[in-house]
């Protein structure tokens, strides 16, 4: 039989006990009646049931202090309303008393609501602890004005008092130098944190990925730390985005836009080997051919440095050529046939720390990154009509420019004509026409990415370069054992694996020296060169040198990301900053170029997401040489990018994926100079 | 006023005054409870979580406009809501059943079963997760409010704003909808 659909329903009731008694009379009389009736009955018990054992997870995380992180970051204020006339101070002595109690009382509460199941005790417990920790400092403050308002502080301190009010009066002291630094430096400036809101939210997939993000980088210049995640989704990122590499190529097209920042926050590898990464900063070209180079990096910068620091164990290859072969661009020419990735953004902030004092034993050498590899930059010479020249980056004032990058722009229109390209003399700016052909440099820092059997092509061939290619000295990471075979094309000898750095030794040594910047920041008076004279680290190797700054850079940058708190962060990231000689006063220079449309993506990251977001569709892959014909690009491209995705699947252990490698090209002394030496 | 809801007020009392333990305190009493809430709710661990976080800060943002009307957890379940509909305009939802099982998370109890079971178990927690979420949202909303939340209807018919005879005719269709999804789970059971 049946059943009518208001009898389902009451039976549906009956179940919830929501009925009346007359219906529930009438509802029984039916179940008697009924086997129909019965049945359903059963099945929506069923139901209730298997429902009611779902399984309660635990919120993840510590949600509480999170709760509370952000609420503070947020800066929602709230405190006792003003009693009125004297009486407020016992009022609110009172109120922390019943608070007290009312947490006792609580927390017993939830201790007896958990009591059939340990383990949830436990996470309340647990909850509980960190809430009560995060809420410390509050909480000692509101006892501390408690105490004053009193009167008890003409009493005899108590054995709790003489701990807890000294580390008061020193989290107060914290607080007001906090503020102090937080008027001096505009938090809004912060591109760290906006980057990393950006890098940890965007979800290209997701229709309101891009809003959020711009939630969160808004409530970021606001000054609030979205703690939100707790760090839960950053170290998602972290391990999802190991391999984030040098930037992806900028295409051929006019408008050259960030289009791997999409790709990081996915977590994809963005290296493409052969593909230079777009030069120094961000560059946007007009429609019109009248480039403004852009010095300012954009958050695809932020990626790089990722890639860059993340202690991954970096191969040093010093090589000693001769001037002929520097101006030959020698090694460019290697690194290009064997379609290495080259990271030249990396590797002017190594380039700007060597030259930064901060290493001392490096600074007086000069590196001009990238300058080599000039003519395979994304956008060809040809591509380039009228370009300017480059205007310096912006410094702050009493900081030296970073000629660098300009160098290396001004090399770049230099070099492309003598690589072929007929049409371009035309082209070339006059103003660079007087640029000197050889800046001379003494050494250049090549930062590339590479397989291991791209790593044993090129190393193989600077071996047998014997003319030009005066000495090869291999130094292997330390953290990567297999990098030892390496060593074979040592062609100065093999070095002494005694003189070799222990396996901790660098990154022993890498600390010190962050913290020397660290230090070296905090003490802002005092000149860091004087500081760095007075603690200049024991002379090592030079290679070991190399992948000391790059490791350093690493625990700043590692420091910097694990800071809890903002003020912390910001402190961090002057740290980081000074080491690659800006300023946070400077963090202006870092804000995200215009986009075509003239919107600064800094101010409106949707804008970037999108266009990023389209072009990253339509992308072509970046010439590998700068003469080669569309389409033998494109194969090479691919065909490198898959021969790249290979050495990533048979990667897995150390040395066998993609290997960063540090390319530190001397210049020796021309012939005759060496005969007069 | 229950013990709980005394304590509840008191709580919030003291957070309006200024005491961010307090509010930590509220917290911990309700994170599970809400976070468990919005998994069955949205489907995602990781949305579940953000919202619940959301949630608190939007509810301490506004503590002052709470007037005690209701009980704390039902004001702060209606802004969890809120703002999972409004998440959720904007997203489509991704389910699948091992997405649901990883969200659901391993039963406790079922530590004391053998592997084979845990691993019925585990599939099955993921096949009610699935036929959930593809329940409607105003049917789910309701089954979550009363199955898993134990609301009475009138709590239900107030936080969702509906009268109580809709609440019980939904919850019905919704169990029904459910044990039609689950017809295969449920005939295992019934024998």
């Amino acid at each position: 039989m049946q059943l009518d659909p208001r009898d389902q329903e009451r039976l549906s009731a009956y179940l919830d006990g929501e009925l009346s008694a007359d219906e529930q009379a009438r509802v029984e009389q039916l179940l008697a009646d009924e086997p129909a009736a019965r049945q359903l009955l059963d099945e929506l018990r069923a139901v209730s049931t298997t429902l009611q054992s779902l399984p309660r997870a635990p919120v993840p995380g510590d949600l509480a202090a999170d709760v509370l992180r952000e609420i503070e970051a947020r800066g929602v204020r709230r405190g006792p309303k003003p009693g009125p006339g004297g009486g407020a101070g016992s009022a609110a002595s009172d109120k922390s008393r019943a608070l007290e109690a009312t947490i006792a009382e609580a927390t017993d509460n939830t201790i007896t609501d958990s009591k059939d199941d340990p383990s949830d005790a436990q996470r309340s417990a647990d909850s509980r602890k960190a809430a009560v920790s995060t809420a410390a400092t509050p909480l000692s403050k509101s006892i501390a004005a408690r105490d004053d308002r009193d009167g008890r502080h003409n009493q005899p301190l108590t054995w709790r008092q003489r701990i807890v009010r000294p580390l008061v009066y020193a989290g107060i002291a914290v607080a007001v130098f906090a503020a102090v630094s937080l008027m001096t430096e505009p938090v809004a400036d912060d591109p760290v944190h906006v980057a990393r809101q950006l890098e940890e939210d965007v979800q290209p997939d997701e229709a309101g990925g891009a809003a959020e993000t711009w939630d969160m980088a808004e409530r970021g210049r606001d000054g609030a730390i979205a703690a939100k995640d707790g760090g839960r989704r950053r170290s998602q990122v972290r391990s999802e985005g190991q391999t984030a590499g040098p930037a992806a190529t900028a295409g051929p097209s006019d408008n050259v836009v960030d289009q791997s920042a999409p790709a990081a926050a996915n977590g994809m590898v963005l290296s493409k080997p052969g593909a230079m990464p777009a030069q120094a900063g961000a560059e946007v070209h007009g429609v019109g051919g009248a480039a403004a180079p852009v010095h300012a990096p954009d958050p695809r910068m932020f990626y790089i440095q990722q890639a860059l620091v993340n202690q991954e164990p970096v191969l040093v290859v010093q090589c000693r050529v001769t001037p002929e072969a520097a101006r030959k661009d020698l090694v460019g020419k290697l690194l290009a046939k064997n379609h290495v990735a080259i990271d030249d953004e990396a590797a002017a902030e190594l380039d700007t720390a060597i030259n930064s004092n901060i290493f001392p034993s490096l600074a007086t050498q000069q590196a001009v990154p990238g300058a080599a590899l000039a003519p395979q930059l994304a956008m060809p010479a040809q591509a380039r009509p009228g370009v300017a020249a480059p205007s310096p980056p912006s410094v702050a004032a009493g900081e030296e420019p970073l000629p660098r990058r300009q160098d290396t722009d001004r090399k770049v229109a230099k070099q492309a004509p003598a690589d072929g390209d007929a049409d371009s003399p035309g082209n070339e700016p006059a103003e660079l026409a007087d640029t000197p052909a050889e800046p001379s440099p003494d050494a250049t820092v090549y930062l590339v990415d590479a397989s291991p059997e791209q790593l044993e092509a090129v190393l193989s061939e600077l071996n047998s370069q014997t003319d030009e290619v005066l000495s090869v000295a291999v130094s292997p990471a330390p953290e990567t054992p297999a990098q030892s075979d390496y060593l074979s094309y040592n062609r100065a000898g093999p070095r002494d694996p005694a003189a070799e750095s222990s396996p901790d030794a660098v990154g022993q040594q890498a600390a010190p020296v962050a913290d020397q910047i660290a230090e070296t920041s905090a003490a802002d008076a005092a000149p860091a060169d004087a500081l760095q004279r007075d603690r200049t680290p024991p002379r090592i190797a030079k290679a070991d040198e190399v992948r000391l700054q790059v490791q350093a850079l690493g625990v700043l940058e590692q420091q910097l990301q694990e800071s809890p708190s903002r003020n912390e962060k910001l402190d961090r990231f002057s740290n980081l900053s000074r080491a690659r000689k800006l300023r946070p006063d400077t963090l202006s220079n870092l804000a995200p170029p215009p986009g075509p449309d003239g919107t600064s993506y800094y101010n409106n990251p949707e804008a970037l997401f999108a266009q990023s977001g389209a072009n990253s569709a339509n992308s072509a892959p970046a010439p590998l040489e700068p003469n080669a014909a569309p389409a033998e690009q494109t194969d090479e491209a691919e065909d490198s990018e898959s021969r790249m995705a290979n050495a990533r699947k048979a990667g897995g252990q150390p040395g066998k994926g993609l290997q960063r490698a540090v390319i530190v090209l001397e210049i020796a002394p021309a012939p005759a100079e060496r005969k007069k030496g | 006023m229950n013990d709980a809801a005394r304590v509840d007020a008191e709580l919030i009392a003291a957070a309006l005054d200024g005491q961010s333990l307090a509010f930590g305190e509220l917290v911990c009493r309700y994170q599970d409870r809400l976070y468990h809430a919005l998994v069955h709710l949205v489907g995602s661990a990781d949305d579940a979580r953000d919202i619940a976080q959301d949630a608190f800060v939007q509810a301490y943002v506004k503590l002052e406009s709470f007037q005690g009307a209701s009980a704390f957890y039902t004001w702060l379940y209606r802004i969890a809501m809120n703002l999972a509909a409004s998440r959720f305009r904007r997203q489509r939802r991704q389910v699948s059943v091992e997405a649901a099982r990883d969200h659901a998370g391993e039963e406790p109890a079922a530590l004391d079963r053998g592997p084979g079971e845990r691993l019925m178990q585990a599939e099955r927690v993921g096949q009610v997760q699935t036929a959930l979420l593809a329940l409607s949202d105003e049917h789910r909303h309701v089954l979550v409010l009363r199955e898993l939340e134990g609301w009475s209807y009138e709590t239900i018919a107030d936080t969702l704003d509906l009268p109580v005879g809709t609440v019980r005719s939904r919850l019905h269709r919704a169990r029904i909808e459910l044990r039609t999804q689950l017809q295969e789970v449920f005939e295992e059971d019934l024998k």
